[in-house]
């Protein structure tokens, strides 16, 4: 995966909101890249800085709440410091976005079909039967049985897994470069986010399109991603290619996510389901990080002086499979490799 | 065995009439929720009830603790026929038989304290009194893993998984024999889920409860069941032992079920074979003849479109499948067009 220009590149990305309760720090200096066909998971619990950090990107953080510092370079331009309007023609041939909640990102008093035909126009210069024609093909492409019958139906007509299919083809009726899919198949059943998955897959592979996948499910992430990266308290704690990451996981906090799934392929020793290991806490409020690590809060590790005063840096650990460094935000790794390990499977 | 059964379903069918509206008296339709259930849940298991959306496992789940009317069939809860129960009868049961909903945040009364909320429960049933009912609060508290100094607070103070452990209180603090969880962890974080999932399985092996995990996430209910039952479009069409049916699923719909779930182990991702099925789940308002899964089925073959199949054994000890890979046993699918039929 290495070498070709990336798609997408992110410099220390920060975004800081305006609340009732002071200034909130919710991304604080995100750096990564996605090439050409490759796909970043993006993981983390609710409130880690996962969706503000592609809301940014794309420009769609309410102006006057949210300073979002950094670069972020689509295809060689800075997304960040871009005037609206060419912000409005990048989404779209640049970047398409499909949002967690299949029921609601979809406009219900319009048809499937104008609302596909509206991306397309806006983007080039086809007439409406042409745009008409393609929407049919776009359709068909995700996979939705009767393409041309559906391009007259409502929204509510169709069920989850086909009006989020319809989604996908809106974000890429335009061939974008770079797909962000944020919590995409949480909504829906695993049998339909097979049939998604499979379908983002296949697109990828034609279009070449770089795709961000954020989501909880460390699950989908083994199936889908080629490199993970873990967000907790709005920073990056560790990333690296997906089997680095997820059979090698560094990061106390990476292993404790990991430890809390319940896993279909390993469930009982002798016979005996032990029981789940758990991360006590909740994530830090973005009005009040701890100086220190992120995660020092709720670590059942602590195993360094510095990690109650000082924050670590993201910096390379041991060997790595792939061709990206295995990286990872901790005091600790070495005594987290003990600590966790036993506990987690032993508790 | 009967002694061993506190839950029994027989021939359980909720349906819904659909399309009455406006003037129009005639119903248009009828959508079948729970079309020809048969259970047991056994005394102090955790029975596993998973499925996709839409296919009735709520309902069912609603049927047996008799929050929604059943429209066929009947339900034993403890020996006793509960099917037409009303009154004091009735009220018994709400006591003996508590739920968990899926929803932390709307589950709970935003006006009342924690106190109030899991307090409810003894007054409704005259089970505790002044300073007795502070200390059954104080205690049920504990026993979910919440200070009991919090029982002054409101819901909007606690984040998601502890809502859910004072829903989880509240449903126990009439000292159930029974508690339904519906989706009880659909809306928490990873860490949380686990966090909830572990007490569900503490208190039911300290207080002898009997569990009804009904939950879409298979990986959840393989961890927290004894035995599994997969359901769908409104019938149960595999049930056997966790482990059974979690390693060796006898029933395709089970098979490609368990294909899809995602495992956190990249290398057996890559390696893995997913049945992807074809389209979506039918209709319960237009249930297919013979084999409800027939439309989806990659194995579908000819007594499928005709027969009905019943559940029976198939593969290990006490896991039963209604498929005709198994031999063609069941109802033929003619004499079924309108409900004519009473099911044996």
């Amino acid at each position: 995966m290495s070498a070709p220009t990336p798609v997408l590149e992110v410099e220390d990305l920060r975004v800081r909101l305006r609340t009732p309760r002071g200034p909130a720090d919710v991304v604080n200096g995100l750096s990564y890249s996605v090439g050409p066909g490759e796909t970043v998971a993006v993981v983390g619990e609710s409130g880690s800085g996962k969706s503000v950090s592609v809301l940014a990107l794309l420009g769609l953080l309410p102006r006057g709440v949210a300073t979002v510092t950094g670069r972020a370079l689509l295809q060689g331009e800075d997304l960040l410091t871009m005037p609206p309007e060419r912000l409005r023609q990048v989404r779209g041939p640049g970047a398409g976005m499909v949002f967690q909640d299949p029921m609601t990102s979809l406009n219900p008093v319009l048809t499937i079909g104008r609302q596909l035909v509206e991306g397309l126009r806006a983007h080039s210069d086809m007439d409406k039967a042409a745009a008409r024609r393609r929407a049919a093909e776009l359709l068909g492409e995700v996979g939705l049985p009767d393409p041309d019958g559906a391009l007259d139906r409502y929204p509510h007509e169709l069920s989850g897994g086909m009006r989020q299919r319809v989604i996908i083809a809106i974000a890429l009726s335009n061939s974008p470069a770079l797909l962000i899919a944020d919590e995409a198949t949480t909504a829906l059943d695993v049998t339909v986010q097979a049939q998604i998955i499979d379908l983002v897959e296949k697109l990828q592979a034609d279009h070449g399109t770089g795709v961000i996948w954020i989501t909880h499910d460390l699950g989908v992430v083994a199936g889908i991603a080629d490199r993970v990266l873990v967000m907790y308290g709005g920073r990056c704690v560790e990333d690296g290619t997906v089997d680095d990451v997820l059979e090698h996981p560094a990061h106390p906090y990476t292993r404790g996510l990991l430890g809390a799934l319940p896993d279909l392929a390993q469930p009982a020793v002798d016979g005996v389901v032990p029981d789940l290991a758990t991360v006590p806490g909740t994530p830090p409020a973005p009005t009040d990080l701890p100086p220190g690590c992120v995660f020092w809060p709720r670590c059942p590790v602590r195993g360094d002086a510095r990690c109650e005063t000082e924050q670590p840096p993201l910096v390379q650990i041991g060997p790595s499979s792939g061709a990206l460094p295995h990286r990872a935000a901790t005091w600790c790794t070495e005594t987290s490799a003990l600590g966790t390990e036993s506990s987690g499977e032993a508790r | 065995m009967s002694d061993d059964v506190l839950v029994s379903a027989r021939g359980l069918e909720v349906h819904f009439p659909i399309g009455r509206g406006g003037l129009r008296r005639k119903p248009a339709g009828l959508l079948r929720a729970v079309d020809g259930v048969d259970l047991d849940v056994l005394r102090g298991e955790t029975l596993g009830l998973v499925g996709e959306s839409g296919c009735g496992k709520s309902t069912l789940g609603n049927a047996l603790l008799r929050l929604v009317p059943s429209t066929g069939g009947s339900i034993t809860f403890d020996g006793t026929d509960i099917t037409g129960l009303e009154g004091r009868g009735l009220k018994e049961l709400r006591r003996r038989a508590g739920m968990v909903f899926q929803d932390p945040f709307a589950s709970l009364d935003p006006r009342r304290t924690v106190a109030q909320t899991v307090a409810e429960p003894l007054e409704v049933h005259g089970l505790r009194k002044g300073r007795d009912k502070a200390a059954r609060v104080a205690e049920l508290l504990e026993l979910v893993g919440l200070d009991p100094a919090v029982a002054g607070r409101y819901p909007h103070e606690f984040s998601g998984g502890q809502r859910q452990r004072v829903g989880i209180a509240r449903a126990l603090a009439g000292e159930p024999d029974f508690l339904v969880c519906d989706e009880a962890i659909a809306s928490l974080d990873v860490s949380v889920q686990a966090q909830v999932l572990n007490l569900l399985r503490r208190l039911q092996r300290r207080l002898g409860l009997t569990l009804l995990f009904i939950s879409h996430d298979l990986s959840a209910v393989r961890h927290i069941s004894d035995r599994i039952a997969v359901m769908y479009l409104g019938r149960i069409v595999e049930i056997g032992p966790a482990s059974a049916v979690g390693s060796d699923p006898q029933m395709p719909y089970t098979q490609a079920l368990l294909s899809a779930v995602p495992l956190p182990h990249p290398a057996l991702e890559r390696q893995r074979e997913r049945i992807v099925l074809r389209g979506d789940v039918p209709s319960p308002a237009a249930v297919p003849s013979g084999c409800r899964f027939r439309t989806r089925c990659p194995y579908v073959f000819e007594p499928c479109d005709d027969v009905d199949p019943a559940l029976q054994p198939a593969g290990a000890p006490g896991q039963q499948a209604a498929c005709h890979l198994h031999g063609v046993v069941g109802t033929p699918a003619t004499a079924d067009a309108e409900g004519l039929t009473a099911h044996p």
